[in-house]
């Protein structure tokens, strides 16, 4: 006969303690220190050649060194990243303090294995992906921006979510869509007439703080909201393992 | 036909490892809080599951911190897919106490 008890309830322990230990907010914090200057640098980096195409005070050649510097470690760090297994040792590290900070293993591994078309996706397209939403932005009218930005983000996101296995996505997508959803509504009210900060900076650089500041702002509203769905997770597993007493009653000890 | 394992049948041991069976290896800590329950509550249980073969539990010191983890052996799986399938024939097929006292070994 088929045991019907014990898979099912290991299944919903092993879901729960799962999801409990990836949402947990100090779980976010490898994530984003990976994440960030894979972000920031390539968007420095085209601040920086913009900026020197329209300030001519500062010289051209200062400009262009400083843009040749940052567009160099980011190949650097990209070259560590994926090449050096930079990646691969910074996830696992991440792994280990993750459990070591939950006091509780998983049997499956948290970092997904993915496939080579991962890493010129991330290499390339993922960069240029960047550069090409703010291109889009500035060329969009003040109030669409934030709008642009949340397109590309979704899409981004989107892309990079591909990346992840079945069982990943379906654990990080409840909190993470909040984080979305409360940006494209900022990014819609914006739209719809609702003021901007910073408003009044005409300059271009000023983009960057109008819609790049909420978005950074949301990011301890994320990191909240994975907190709390990592308790829930933990009281649904402690009344699960509540639950478990067999039909036949308590034995002698 | 499985007889009842009277040390899983225990609700402590048997939770503990319905905890273990979903992870790799839990901290005491963990497991105290997930369970809810006290220090020595907790040692005693494992210790006899220890004792039966069926968790394994290794300690070692973080720093300066006493750090024991738990994780369920081959054997202590083995026992508890065992200990439920007594528990589903108990349930689908022990209409009859004769079969349950059989099952529960109090007839043999």
């Amino acid at each position: 006969m088929k045991a019907t008890c014990s898979p099912a309830r290991s299944e919903q322990v092993k879901d729960a303690a799962t999801q409990y230990v990836i949402n947990r907010w100090r779980s976010a914090l490898p994530g984003l220190v990976i994440a960030l200057p894979c972000f920031l640098l390539p968007l420095v980096g085209f601040t920086v050649i913009h900026w020197s195409s329209r300030l001519g005070r500062i010289g051209p050649q200062i400009m262009l060194s400083v843009s040749l510097v940052v567009l160099m470690a980011e190949l650097a760090l990209m070259w560590w990243l994926f090449f050096r297994g930079g990646l691969r040792k910074l996830l696992r590290q991440q792994t280990e303090w993750i459990h070591r900070d939950a006091g509780v293993t998983l049997e499956q591994p948290t970092i997904p294995k993915v496939g080579w078309w991962a890493w010129p996706l991330a290499f390339i397209l993922l960069p240029a992906c960047v550069v090409g939403v703010m291109i889009v932005s500035f060329q969009a009218a003040v109030r669409f921006q934030p709008l642009v930005v949340a397109a590309g983000l979704t899409a981004v996101g989107s892309a990079v979510s591909l990346m992840l296995p079945t069982n990943a996505k379906r654990r990080f997508a409840p909190v993470h869509l909040l984080w979305w959803a409360l940006y494209w509504s900022y990014a819609v009210a914006v739209a719809a007439g609702m003021p901007q900060p910073w408003r009044d900076v005409t300059e271009r650089w000023a983009w960057c703080v109008r819609v790049l500041t909420p978005l950074i702002l949301l990011i301890p509203i994320d990191v909240a909201a994975c907190e709390l769905y990592s308790r829930r997770q933990f009281r649904r597993l402690q009344e699960l393992l509540a639950q478990e007493t067999p039909e036949g009653g308590d034995a002698p000890d | 036909m499985h007889q009842i394992d009277r040390l899983i049948h225990e609700p402590v041991r048997l939770r503990v490892l319905t905890l273990l069976s979903g992870v790799k290896e839990a901290e005491f800590s963990f497991v105290l809080k997930a369970l809810r329950l006290t220090n020595g509550n907790l040692s005693i249980h494992t210790q006899k599951l220890e004792d039966a073969g069926y968790i394994s539990v290794s300690k070692a010191f973080l720093g300066r911190v006493p750090r024991t983890t738990f994780s369920i052996t081959r054997r202590g799986r083995k026992a508890l897919e065992e200990y439920w399938q007594a528990l589903d024939e108990i349930r689908v097929g022990g209409e009859t106490p004769h079969h349950t006292y059989r099952v529960f070994g109090i007839l043999r």
